[in-house]
């Protein structure tokens, strides 16, 4: 029974190997495993990438190595196992291909380079900034923050393929488990609450299109942020001027009252109510304007002189790593004199 | 012992003399007062010495209410200096107008039957609407409806439509404004009268021929941009994104301009999109804290980058990017109609700051000199110091005259209104 099972493998073995054998090509019964090494991996339209073969069966060092883009030699030479090519236009394919030459015996190792760019980007959904701030909100822990991919891709024709198209595969501080239920066809944004213990986060996509055979990736590291305090006056009449930040000491003149904005910025609310805001002044609490509860308006009575701290605490109830103190020095004419409300 | 005639003559005398220096130390004191009261106040609290010195042309509002004032008491045009402020209170937003010679009340012999130009302004206190002719430079009050709290403007051509921006709590609101002047009486005024509104703007800018607005506004997910006639008569959904942090520059008629927002350590991206469409093309990407301005043919970008604690300043022109030899932020330039040549305000002195972060926070101001460009032959040269004018400027928001004569732009410092006569700083023309 054993003995027929074995000359039953033999005989299919064998008529594998016959059309081989017709066709003059030399047979390896055991063709050394050869790897091929790409960096960038997924390289961008023209940029410069380097292939670098490697292999634990065969050495390399000996070889005789012929590197060929789309069949025509560009390099050889003994033991040449990188080669530098630059990517063509996005979604035009090169054939990159090493004849390798170990004594009688030669092994081909052929791929294909379609490049393809995707941006990668990020916004804190969360994040609290003054209204015209032209800066970029930035994500503290526990933040939550948007990934987007956007794919400039063309196909062979030239044309730029439609983002909606891709199968896109995101993974987060390369681990894709956390953040499966968001990759998948078309799914070209991911939604993260960045990690109170990671400073850091990288996030990778990779953009694929099966039908086109064509691939991108790209990584963006989101960085953990300091929520900050920075203090503005409030002008009766011309609103809050974000223009001059104010540093200490500030003078309030003598029977003039002035209101200071603690504006909190990159703390994670989507409403002031969000946040709570704990005044002090002289060490005792002070207490902020019913309306603005990051305003408080001093005024320096007849006669004030002296300089007052001034320091608040901002918090996020829901975002324990999310509290500041900031401090401000005021100069009256006279501490004791000083009026909050 | 009774004075004689001979001294009581002398203390008679004497009384009156004092008399006089009295009242001349009392009319001194009290102008100098008044002088002081118009500083504006946040520069006091700024800490610095960023207030204005008086040792230039500034225009002065009180009085002037109806009327045309006279900056020496007479009717006689004046020549403006090549850099002068136009108002000197805070306003939220101006524009240069053209005037019809009735309504500039020319009183120049040489400049009869010429058009003058003139500034259309916002006080921002009030929300009043001011004109100020640049042959006079006093200011007329064309509306006295109160509008207080409106933080920025963005103006159609002829400064009679106007959209203006405020907040509210952590969003912004707009409303676009029709301004219906007086009549022809010298103490008519006029009124202001609001058109439509918009919640939840996240950016705004005009086309390039001033005839319609780009307003993005926040979407369920991300934001979506519309186009708005300046008189609310039509509106167009005309994009949608994912993404809301955009920055967006209007600058071709066809296409709009995106840049993601800047921050000093991230690094951004420039896409444009045809009006009409939400596909985004890439221009630039990748460049921590960018921040540009493309020109009105979409052949140049000017751009800044963030290295380490400064930035710089490049041009991207036939996808070769080229250093300029000044740096600043590309908001603080502006390109003119051929879209060659630049202008723009540049910090004589770059401190060591996170940029463009801490300047958009208000924890650095710049004092900038003005430059002039041409992106095509390299030629640059150096046009103004404001300190020359006794004034430290740090300028935003500035946009050219349709004849490209003058440069008008805020002081971010103190939010009033200053021009630059580019053509006589070139050398183009005479007045």
């Amino acid at each position: 029974m054993h003995v027929s099972r074995h000359i039953k493998r033999i005989y299919i073995s064998l008529f594998a190997v016959i059309p081989f054998l017709l066709s003059g090509l030399p047979v390896h019964a055991f063709e050394p495993y050869i790897s091929t090494y790409i960096s960038p991996a997924y390289p961008h339209p023209f940029e410069t990438f380097t292939v670098e073969l490697s292999s634990y069966t065969t050495d390399l060092d000996q070889a005789y190595i012929t590197w060929s883009i789309d069949g025509i030699v560009q390099a050889s030479d003994y033991g040449m196992k990188t080669f530098q090519s630059q990517a063509g236009a996005s979604g035009v394919a090169q054939t990159i291909s090493a004849a390798i030459a170990v004594g009688n015996e030669s092994y081909i190792k052929s791929f294909t380079v379609t490049p393809g760019k995707v941006d990668i980007f990020w916004e804190a959904i969360d994040a609290s900034t003054p209204p015209f701030y032209r800066g970029k909100a930035l994500p503290a822990a526990g933040g939550v923050v948007r990934v987007f991919a956007i794919p400039d891709i063309t196909n062979m024709s030239g044309e730029r393929i439609a983002p909606d198209t891709f199968d896109y595969t995101w993974s987060r501080n390369g681990f894709t488990r956390d953040v499966r239920n968001q990759s998948g066809y078309g799914k070209s944004t991911l939604s993260l609450r960045k990690d109170i213990l990671t400073d850091n986060e990288t996030v990778t996509v990779l953009v694929e299109s099966q039908s086109l055979k064509i691939t991108g990736s790209a990584s963006i590291v989101i960085p953990a942020t300091e929520p900050e305090i920075i203090f503005y006056a409030q002008h009766p009449l011309y609103g809050t001027l974000y223009a001059s930040a104010l540093e200490g000491p500030v003078t309030i003149p003598e029977g003039e009252e002035t209101t200071i904005i603690a504006e909190p910025y990159f703390f994670s609310r989507d409403n002031m109510s969000d946040l709570s805001f704990e005044w002090f002044a002289n060490g005792k609490p002070a207490t902020p304007r019913w309306d603005y509860p990051n305003a408080l308006t001093i005024e320096a009575s007849e006669g004030a002189r002296g300089i007052v701290p001034l320091s608040i605490t901002i918090s996020s109830p829901e975002h324990v790593l999310q509290s500041i103190t900031e401090s401000l020095s005021l100069l009256l004419q006279n501490s004791s004199e000083a009026t909050f409300f | 012992m009774k004075p004689s005639l001979k001294t009581t003559i002398f203390l008679i005398i004497g009384i009156l003399l004092a008399i006089l220096v009295i009242w001349f130390a009392f009319s001194f004191f009290r102008n100098t007062s008044q002088h002081n009261t118009s500083v504006p106040f946040f520069n006091f609290f700024a800490g610095n010495n960023d207030t204005i010195d008086g040792g230039f042309t500034q225009n002065n509002t009180d009085d002037n209410d109806g009327e045309y004032g006279t900056p020496s008491d007479t009717d006689e045009d004046i020549l403006p200096p090549l850099l002068f402020q136009v108002f000197s209170e805070p306003v939220s937003g101006a524009t240069i107008v053209t005037l019809p010679n009735t309504t500039a009340l020319n009183t120049h012999k040489s400049a009869e039957n010429t058009p003058q130009s003139a500034v259309r302004l916002i006080e921002r206190a009030t929300g009043h609407v001011f004109l100020v002719p640049f042959n006079t430079l006093k200011s007329k009050r064309i509306t006295n409806t109160t509008i207080p709290g409106i933080y920025d403007s963005f103006w159609d051509t002829t400064g009679e439509y106007v959209f203006t921006r405020s907040a509210a709590e952590t969003t912004i609101k707009g409303i676009g404004m029709q301004i219906v002047e007086g009549d022809e009486d010298p103490d008519s005024i006029g009124a202001i009268t609001a058109l439509y509104g918009h919640d939840n703007i996240l950016d705004t800018d005009t086309n390039p021929s001033r005839d319609a607005l780009y307003i993005l506004k926040e979407a369920d997910t991300g934001a979506r941009g519309m186009i708005v006639s300046f008189d609310g008569s039509s509106y167009q959904d005309v994009f949608y994104s994912p993404f809301s942090e955009w920055l967006i520059d209007w600058a071709e008629d066809e296409y709009v301009y995106l840049t993601t927002k800047a921050s000093a350590t991230v690094p951004g991206y420039l896409y444009y999109t045809r009006i009409g469409d939400s596909t985004l093309y890439p221009l630039l990407s990748e460049k921590n804290g960018l921040a540009t301005r493309v020109n009105s043919y979409g052949t140049k970008v000017l751009f800044s980058e963030s290295t380490r604690d400064t930035l710089s300043l490049s041009i991207l022109s036939n996808k070769k990017e080229t250093s300029l030899p000044f740096n600043t932020l590309p908001e603080k330039c502006v390109w003119d109609e051929t879209g060659i040549e630049l202008y723009c305000a540049v910090p004589f002195r770059l401190q060591s700051a996170t940029y463009p972060d801490d300047w958009y926070k208000g924890i650095i101001s710049f004092n900038d000199g003005f430059w002039y460009m041409n992106t095509e032959t390299g030629e640059y040269m150096f046009l103004a110091s404001p300190e020359t004018y006794g004034a430290q400027i740090d300028a935003v928001s500035p946009t050219l005259s349709e004849d490209g004569n003058y440069l008008l732009f805020i002081n971010k410092k103190d939010m009033t209104p200053w021009v630059l006569n580019i053509a006589e700083a070139l050398g183009r023309i005479n007045y």
